[in-house]
């Protein structure tokens, strides 16, 4: 679920944050405050930084003319959240429509299960507003099998989708800005034995 | 920003789980990161990592060592961070597991995780409340 990604950037540090501490220190500390909770494309979403490479000690300091900050190139490792495709994650179902089920992990929230990747026969429920798994629907002697919102999920990771955020320039819609692109979307799957709700493959 | 390697290394859930508890003067000094790391641990301390240590993830790599059958490191991760109890959640995790792994076997690697991997339910201690509530502040 987690990787470690080694990274380089620029950073900058405002010459307050420089008193009572080692620039590494502070380093660290704008590191975080400029990449935590985002996600960097094609990376994953940044956790935090983890610690600095030795090459870092070879890039100089620069302080620029008309600012006390100082800016200096590192080389860092952070913890960032990537799974890899096929793995498998439990997580906790968000939001249910006819188009899938939407599951949250707490820190990230958007990996979306499709209909037709849940467990085969399942139907959309609009009265109870949730998906109906069938299960032993082949052999006549069927049984419903609820999906609820809040239910504990095990799924596995199918596709990726990272969407290049950065900003395009200025629009005249302004009704645009609502509808923001996911920069990281993760597609999952349910459909085969062991994937789903935990309850349903527990004590078996 | 540029990425030198992606993915470098893979992290089991117990490391995530105590290196963010062990950086709580790097949390207090960042917003974004107190809230993220809060998630984040709301969301391990549900799952089996939260009853994990060194010994625990340690000692079962070296169990893992003795197993006949060699499983991808991967697999070994995911072994880790779910914690199958049982036929039908193990299977998800090892492909092509019928071809691979003989019954016995199969029955064998389950004991395995059962012995190694404390379960999630045993002894409902409070540590990670507290610690919880440490990061919340």
């Amino acid at each position: 679920m987690f990787v470690v990604s080694e990274l380089s950037d620029v950073v900058r540090v405002e010459p307050d944050k420089l008193t009572g501490k080692s620039i590494y220190e502070a380093l660290r500390q704008a590191l975080n405050n400029k990449f935590v909770n985002k996600v960097l494309l094609n990376c994953g979403l940044f956790i935090k930084v983890l610690d600095f490479l030795p090459q870092s000690s070879k890039t100089d300091f620069h302080i620029l003319p008309g600012d006390g900050a100082v800016h200096k190139k590192v080389y860092f490792r952070a913890i960032v959240f990537r799974p890899f495709i096929n793995e498998v994650i439990e997580g906790r179902v968000r939001s249910m429509s006819p188009e899938g089920i939407k599951i949250s992990l707490e820190f990230f929230d958007d990996i979306i299960v499709q209909g037709t990747r849940l467990p085969h026969p399942s139907h959309w429920d609009g009265a109870k507003g949730c998906w109906i798994w069938e299960y032993g629907a082949d052999s006549g002697e069927s049984h419903n099998l609820l999906l609820e919102v809040g239910d504990r999920v095990r799924f596995r990771v199918v596709d990726e989708k990272f969407t290049d955020c950065s900003p395009v320039g200025p629009t005249l819609d302004t009704n645009q800005q609502q509808n923001l692109p996911v920069s990281y979307m993760l597609e999952a799957a349910m459909n085969e034995p062991g994937l789903g709700a935990i309850t349903w493959w527990s004590n078996t | 920003m540029s990425v030198i390697n992606a993915m470098s290394h893979l992290l089991s859930n117990f490391e995530v789980m105590s290196i963010l508890k062990k950086s709580q003067a790097e949390v207090r000094a960042c917003k974004s990161l107190a809230t993220l790391s809060y998630e984040t641990l709301k969301h391990l301390v549900n799952s089996p990592a939260s009853k994990q240590s060194e010994e625990v993830v340690l000692n079962f790599l070296q169990e893992m060592k003795n197993f006949p059958k060699p499983l991808t490191k991967a697999e070994k991760l995911q072994l880790l961070n779910l914690r199958p109890t049982n036929f039908a959640e193990i299977q998800v995790i090892i492909e092509n597991m019928e071809e691979r792994l003989s019954e016995a076997e199969l029955e064998d690697l389950l004991q395995l995780v059962a012995r190694t991997i404390p379960s999630l339910e045993e002894e409902e201690s409070p540590p990670e409340a507290t610690d919880l509530a440490t990061v919340e502040n």
